[in-house]
């Protein structure tokens, strides 16, 4: 017995190398390397290596192409590259071709790797196979050891029946002579062969409640067990570790001259801006509140040089931890970011005098939800598909073909019919808290105090406590694509990797609520009567913004509201003729050319997402509203005059700081490894389970971004590879304060993966923190953190702290 | 000043008490293992400050669950904490955390007997 919990133990310290994958319906963008953070990044770039075969920095070839579009500066270059004693790297990437780089391939299939992945696409299939694998319900390992004895591509598989039943039990029996020192390192050899599995297992371990994970329960210790049975009977060595990083010490100095020439642009602009005065207009009509993803600033900026407008940024759940029951559902959507638990479950229903109305939209949803499942059976039924091709094709066909030739003409067909079938009926958020019988977990909604608290936090994180415009517009946002895997990965990283108006129409519906706004006033935050709260969506692929509830705004302030949605039309159609210049065979009318990319079965790309991202700017809109900034900063609204004890700026920097680092390192590893790190080309993707995608018929699981989604062409990147740098808008020791109280900061800026900048509105001063914890002027030559892997860079500093 | 026992029935029975803290994604990892030493119930205790190797640790963050400490407490036999503690080992090896193991009594003393360890 206290063997099986020594394994289980090694089990989890082997496992804290990979970071857990969330299934493609909820993609989140995470750190490849999240593991290792603990570790700084130049040593778990290399540990990287050793262990999934990945490239950690950008190649000399990406460098050169940097270097000759601008991107990196040939002075800075020369600076950092003196500075870590390289100065010949200089000529490097000024002469001649560097060596191409050749992309790794997908995870080699073995026969070990592919008879493991066959079982587990069988296992942990969510309802894409027609046939399910019988006895999932006892558990992978069990559910293998009972059928495997009939596969005849296992060897002696006779020998697995007198295995133990308990996968812990099994592993004891299988590692009987595997030293117990050496035991850690063997099973982290196992786990990282198929390092995307082993991360789509160890996420689905650690959801209970998760409905597949109830049907077919696996565990680490499963997979383990059944991969080293499969091992044992085919007698196959363990896979080794890659012996010597791929790593390219060039790469540190490209990715830190890269770094440096961005950052020092824009922190320039940004200490020219701390000095001007204000640019608000003086009594904006409209507030609008957007995420801070960074698709946000493109149509912020162009919405307030079109009209009297404030913009904010904030993160897109809105600050309310819920799972979001949709109307005739019985399964609520965590709409939260996932480093948090949704505390409050929130349904949809039809307003006040829409119950007629409700009770048809649901009647209609059946009838297509029939529809599809009929078809589906018809498709998959081995009887069937004949006769139904017979039937059917034509009608299909014709489908495929308006699909492909009119792609936005069809879709909007598409949804007229479902609007026919299955009329849309005027909803809204229950957000009062109504008990659901004797159990009061499944109650919903939120009591009057915890409104209070949710709207006052949400407002006063955001800086939003005074002088509110008639009209304040909450704006989530989601993207638009078809025929796409990856589609969560275009929606909201704040709202779990969906659509993030839900949440903006309960939040509204909360800061609406006159009970809330009474409990406020005692809190100090005084709405006017006439403030109203609105709920939006902005479709990040096609730039409109979708107001949900336009018959309050158009009763209670029809001026203003009439105008804003003039100005919204006229912003979209400035932000989408940004976007096309950006994205190749977007021409003609802007507005025209991405509605087509969204509803174009065919398209890979439908919008760059994230693509370019580099900054995380936490302060008032007055520090970048003049600037351009490109698409490239998450921008997080901060009033540091109201926020003496720094709380709100802790929850900032310890949460949506801590998601844009998970996505910026996501694009920075997908770009400089697309095979090992990011998920591959999308013209080869298969799906497996509906959770996954794999490279043709058994690679490993690929977790990352798709190659599409960061590269313009298979050698030449998009999105630039940089770490992110934090700005921050407020007292340095305010800052250091914080830092100092949470560890995870500590990691994030102490081991490289983000650098901390802090405009010090009281001095005027902008100062970088040194990865060992010192404060430094950051626009001086050699401000840059901490030289990477050279120790004796922060000795030159000076005397340093170490926190 | 000596307490004599009045009542047959208040028997305190010795036992051991453990109590663990260790960071919120290890949540899992702990309640498994008490659940498979046979540990019949455990006390927790989310959001916890303290000061440690690691300097001073906040305790409750508004948007992040993650980077909070938890607080295990529970009671048992010899055997089931010293197994318990025999998971919690290697993985204090690597991790941050802190185990305390204490002597406890308890008067039900069935409901802190081993279970039949569950399957798994």
């Amino acid at each position: 017995m206290s063997n099986e919990t020594r394994i289980s133990a090694q089990i989890e310290n082997a496992a804290a190398h990979l970071t857990p994958y969330w299934p493609l319906q909820t993609f989140i963008a995470a750190n490849p390397l999240q593991g290792l953070e603990h570790l700084s990044f130049e040593e778990a770039v290399e540990l990287g290596a050793d262990l999934f075969r990945g490239r950690g920095y950008p190649t000399a070839e990406m460098a050169r192409t940097a270097m000759a579009e601008g991107r990196i500066d040939r002075a800075v270059l020369t600076e950092v590259a003196g500075r870590h004693g390289r100065p010949e790297l200089v000529e490097r990437l000024t002469q001649g071709r560097a060596e191409a780089a050749a992309i790794g391939e997908a995870g080699e299939a073995s026969r070990v790797n592919f008879l493991t992945i066959k079982w587990l696409a069988a296992f942990l299939d969510e309802g894409q196979a027609a046939w399910p694998m019988p006895g999932r319900e006892k558990g992978f390992w069990r559910a293998f050891k009972t059928l495997a004895r009939h596969d005849p591509s296992i060897p002696q598989r006779r020998r697995l029946a007198p295995l133990p039943e308990r996968p812990l039990a099994a592993l004891v029996a299988l590692m009987r002579d595997v030293p117990e020192e050496e035991r850690e390192a063997w099973l982290t050899a196992h786990l990282v062969a198929l390092s995307g599995w082993s991360s789509y297992v160890k996420w689905r371990a650690g959801q209970s409640a998760h409905p597949w994970q109830r049907v077919a329960p696996i565990t680490l210790a499963d997979y383990l067990a059944v991969r080293i049975a499969l091992a044992w009977l085919l007698d196959e060595p363990t896979p080794a570790l890659a012996a010597q990083g791929t790593a390219v010490p060039e790469g540190a100095v490209w990715l830190e001259a890269w770094e440096e020439s961005y950052r020092r642009r824009l922190l320039d602009e940004l200490q020219r801006e701390s000095v001007a005065g204000s640019s608000c207009p003086q009594a904006p009509s409209a507030h609008l509140v957007f995420c801070i993803d960074v698709r946000s600033e493109v149509f912020r900026r162009h919405l307030e040089r079109i009209g009297p407008y404030d913009t904010l940024g904030f993160a897109g759940f809105f600050g309310i931890p819920i799972a979001y029951r949709p109307f005739g559902e019985s399964e609520p959507i965590a709409s939260c970011p996932v480093l948090l638990t949704p505390a409050h479950t929130v349904p949809d229903a039809p307003a006040c005098g829409h119950e007629t109305a409700g009770e048809a939209h649901l009647h209609g949803r059946r009838h297509i939800a029939g529809g599809k499942t009929l078809v589906q059976q018809l498709k998959e039924s081995v009887a069937t598909p004949f006769a139904f091709v017979e039937a059917a094709g034509g009608v299909f066909g014709l489908a495929m073909a308006g699909r492909t030739l009119q792609p936005s003409r069809f879709g909007r067909l598409l949804a007229r019919l479902r609007d026919a079938v299955s009329p849309q009926a005027s909803l809204v958020p229950q957000i009062e808290l109504l008990p659901a019988g004797e159990d009061p977990e499944a109650a919903t909604g939120f009591s009057e105090a915890e409104r209070i608290f949710y709207a006052e936090a949400a407002l006063s994180i955001m800086g939003l406590t005074r002088g509110f415009a008639p009209l304040v517009v909450l704006t989530g946002h989601g993207g638009a694509t078809v025929n796409n895997p990856f589609a969560s990965g275009l929606d909201c990283g704040a709202c779990g990797g969906n659509h993030g108006g839900p949440n903006a129409r309960i939040m509204a519906a909360i800061l609406n609520d006159p009970q809330v706004r009474a409990g406020l006033v005692a809190r100090g935050i005084e709405i006017p009567e006439a403030t109203l709260f609105l709920a939006a969506e902005h479709n990040t692929t096609t730039d409109a913004v979708e107001i949900f509830d336009a018959q309050a705004g158009k009763a209670q302030h029809p001026e203003a509201f009439a105008r804003l949605l003039r100005d919204l039309a006229k912003a979209q159609a400035a932000a989408s003729a940004e976007r096309c210049r950006r994205l190749t065979q977007a021409d003609g009318d802007s507005v025209a050319a991405v509605a087509e990319r969204a509803a174009d079965w065919a398209q890979v790309r439908p919008e760059w997402a994230l693509a370019k991202n580099a900054a995380f700017i936490v302060g008032h809109r007055d520090l970048t509203r003049r600037l351009d900034l490109e698409g490239r900063s998450f921008l997080h609204s901060y009033d540091w005059q109201a926020d003496a004890e720094g709380k709100a700026l802790e929850v900032i920097l310890t949460a949506p700081m801590v998601v844009a680092e998970w996505i910026n390192t996501q694009y920075y590893f997908s770009t400089v490894d697309p095979v090992a790190y990011g998920a591959g080309s999308k013209i080869t993707h298969n799906v497996v389970g509906t959770f996954g995608v794999m490279q043709g018929n058994a690679s490993d699981l690929m977790t990352g971004l798709p190659l599409q989604s960061v590269m313009a062409a298979d050698e030449v990147p998009y999105h630039e590879p940089l770490r992110l740098m934090t700005v921050v808008q407020a007292p340095v020791a305010r800052v250091e304060e914080i830092v100092r109280r949470n560890t995870i900061l500590q990691t994030l800026f102490g081991n490289g993966w983000v650098a901390l900048t802090v405009l010090d509105p009281e001095t005027g001063s902008l100062v970088r923190r040194s990865r060992s914890g010192t404060w430094l002027p950051a626009l001086e030559e050699g401000a840059a953190a901490s030289p990477a892997g050279d120790p004796s860079g922060v000795a030159a500093h000076g005397p340093l702290e170490a926190v | 000043m000596a307490v004599t026992n009045t009542d047959p029935d208040l028997v305190f029975h010795a036992l051991k008490k453990i109590e663990i803290i260790v960071k919120g994604d290890k949540k899992q990892f702990v309640s498994d293992l008490l659940e498979r030493a046979g540990a019949t119930g455990y006390t927790l205790i989310k959001d916890i400050a303290g000061k440690g190797e690691h300097g001073f640790h906040e305790g409750r963050l508004l948007f992040n669950d993650t980077a909070s400490l938890v607080m295990f407490v529970a009671v048992a036999s010899d055997e089931t904490i010293r197994e318990v503690a025999s998971g919690l080992k290697p993985l204090f090896e690597k991790n941050s955390g802190v185990m305390f193991i204490s002597d406890a009594q308890v008067v039900r003393l069935e409901h802190f007997m081993r279970k039949e360890p569950a399957a798994g």
